[in-house]
């Protein structure tokens, strides 16, 4: 559908040649079976409207794994200039900081695997899923909310919901600087308090899966992965608040763009500059955001040690669960960069997209300063996910790379191909325990409606952005 | 046989639903219908209190996702489920509606879609003959 002649670069990189209002190129990440994917719809179209913003810099971004979203699409990173660049809710999207961590324990799949429905129907029992789920964190007052938004995963530390060791392995320690809570309005305030620690729905997970392949035995053991291990993903973001957030800055984005003089392709790209104060306010309130989903996943991963403990009449230290990493998949960030032989603190949105430091990389906590950080890209839960690492090369994009699968099949589509089949059984019958909070979620949320989240990872492992450190299969999957 | 009030429309990551009506109090009411319906079974929900509630916009398209973002908002800040929204009164400016519902309770109701926002992706009510419709895109 695209109108956009791509140029091919090399095997994995397609150039979207600069052409009307297009400020920078574009450039996507893809092989060639992805790119037909991609041309499938308007992605590519979202791609050149994003090169189009006020300050971006050297290109608009596109990862393997990008599909259509509103404005920017989803798989999507465009750094911006202090000076002249833009601040846009749209390129960081709905769930803001939907992010992802990986526990890892001392557990033995082989060991454990008679007991993987037990521990699979304890952890459902024990986290709030699906539409509407909340209560996680009992009496939450107004005061405690604003606490979470300004101090992020450190509260739960605070509350005894886990360790220093935690913060140190999550991505800006768990709490972003420059939140500040009164940016949040009371509508958002309210539609978060009962959801803090919840799950939620849609394609939000929690996952016990086993190391079934290590590609690389340096970064394994850096992280503490080994093959045949028991490890835990946490899969989640703000919830209603950050949708919230979201929804609230568009209606301030809109005229702001107007009053700022911004040409927009595409009304959903609404934006301010980053130093205006409808930025600046943004900026804040998304940090908070940021915020209250690294403490969302703090709170959902002490909840979960503790009831595998529980369940397998273990002690902690026999357990041996440890946070390998935390990263957001969708946030806009001050990070600096190598722009044009200079040292540049820059504006970054990934939307889509995980952050991908390198070895040696400022921000990254010592045990992973000489291999690079661990990059965690989930895929669906018939298949498999990956570990990857950052790599020195990621500064091609600004230290970006990909985020999962994508899907293939609308949520109807895929409902209409499960029609008559029973996929919680068909996931069974290959060894995965599936429980869900509603059953039409299991359908639309099947593994032939996504991408084989191989394809992608390969993709920027060959380009070498993110490099492939194992492979992880699933054992046991809640879903909303 | 009832005439539709909305139907699915593809869209491989998110919901886009196009929503249909005689006038517009009837497309502002069935795409209330059409949200909730997403989000719950309507059978079993029922008629225990009634709320006003309004919205604003600066035209009629503003004002409609105005309106179902205070829906979703209500369900998801308040547990509150509708089962039908009457439209008292509706200029392009301004909807107020009288919603019939009760207290969204996960024990006892089917839930069936978390829905995180309504957009403005490509809203534009369109005349056909008789009928008027909109396709609305929610970001799920």
């Amino acid at each position: 559908m695209a109108g956009f002649e791509l140029v091919r670069l090399d095997d994995w990189r397609w150039e979207i040649p600069r052409t009307g209002g297009m400020r920078v190129p574009g450039l996507i990440f893809a092989d060639d079976a992805l790119i037909s994917d991609i041309n499938k719809d308007d992605s590519v179209d979202q791609v050149a409207n994003v090169a189009c913003l006020p300050g971006i810099i050297k290109y608009s971004y596109a990862m393997p794994d990008i599909h259509l979203g509103y404005g920017f699409a989803i798989g999507g990173v465009a750094a911006m200039d202090l000076d002249t660049g833009v601040i846009s809710p749209g390129g960081v999207g709905y769930d803001i900081n939907c992010g992802v961590r990986l526990v890892r324990t001392s557990l033995v799949a082989d060991e454990v695997k008679d007991k993987i429905e037990a521990m699979t129907k304890a952890l459902f029992a024990a986290t709030p899923v699906g539409v509407g789920s909340s209560g996680a964190i009992k009496r939450l007052g107004q005061e405690d909310e604003r606490r979470i938004l300004e101090r992020g995963a450190r509260w739960a530390v605070e509350h005894g919901l886990g360790t220093e060791e935690d913060l140190d392995c999550t991505e800006e320690r768990g709490s972003m600087e420059g939140a500040d809570a009164s940016a949040v309005s009371p509508r958002a305030m309210e539609r978060g308090r009962d959801q803090a620690g919840t799950l939620g729905s849609g394609n939000h997970f929690l996952e016990l899966s086993r190391v079934a392949e290590v590609f690389d035995d340096n970064a394994a053991r850096a992280f503490g992965l080994f093959e045949g291990q028991v490890v835990m993903q946490i899969h989640c973001g703000s919830r209603g608040l950050g949708h919230q957030v979201c929804d609230d800055y568009i209606r301030v984005m809109l005229p702001a763009s107007h009053k700022y003089g911004i040409d927009l392709p595409d009304k959903q790209l609404c934006s301010a500059p980053i130093r205006s104060s409808e930025g600046k306010r943004y900026f804040a309130a998304m940090a908070a955001a940021a915020n209250f989903a690294w403490n969302n996943r703090q709170v959902i991963m002490a909840r979960a040690v503790e009831t595998l403990e529980h369940s397998l009449s273990i002690s902690p230290k026999a357990l041996g669960a440890r946070l390998v990493y935390d990263v957001a998949h969708n946030i806009a960030k001050f990070e600096k960069h190598v722009v044009d032989g200079r040292e540049t603190e820059i504006l970054i949105h990934r939307k889509g997209a995980t952050r991908a430091f390198g070895p040696g990389r400022p921000g990254l906590p010592e045990r992973y300063r000489a291999t690079g950080q661990p990059v965690l890209i989930p895929g669906d839960m018939g298949r498999q996910s990956f570990v990857c690492v950052g790599t020195q090369a990621s500064e091609e994009t600004f230290a970006s790379t990909c985020h999962g699968a994508g899907r293939v099949l609308s949520r109807h589509a895929a409902i209409a191909k499960a029609r008559g089949r029973n996929i919680i059984r068909e996931l069974a019958q290959r060894g995965i325990v599936v429980i869900a909070g509603e059953k039409g979620t299991v359908a639309e949320e099947m593994p032939e409606a996504y991408k084989d989240v191989a394809e992608v990872v390969k993709v920027m492992h060959e380009a070498g952005i993110s490099r492939k450190v194992a492979r992880l299969v699933p054992m046991g999957v809640i879903k909303g | 046989m009832a005439k539709k009030r909305y139907e699915e429309v593809e869209h491989t990551a998110d919901i886009r639903l196009k929503v249909y009506g005689a006038d517009e109090k009837e497309l502002f009411s069935n795409g209330a219908f059409a949200l909730f319906d997403r989000m719950v079974d309507l059978d079993g929900v029922h008629d225990v209190f009634t709320d006003e509630i309004e919205a604003e916009g600066g035209d009629l398209e503003e004002t409609l996702i105005n309106f179902l973002s205070e829906l979703l908002w209500r369900f998801d800040a308040r547990r509150r489920v509708y089962r039908e929204c009457r439209i008292a009164e509706l200029s392009p400016g301004r909807v107020r509606s009288l919603c019939i519902g009760e207290e969204f309770d996960p024990a006892r109701h089917h839930a069936r879609q978390g829905i995180k926002a309504v957009t403005f992706h490509d809203v534009k009510i369109t005349r056909t003959g008789k009928r008027l419709s909109v396709v609305i895109t929610f970001d799920v």
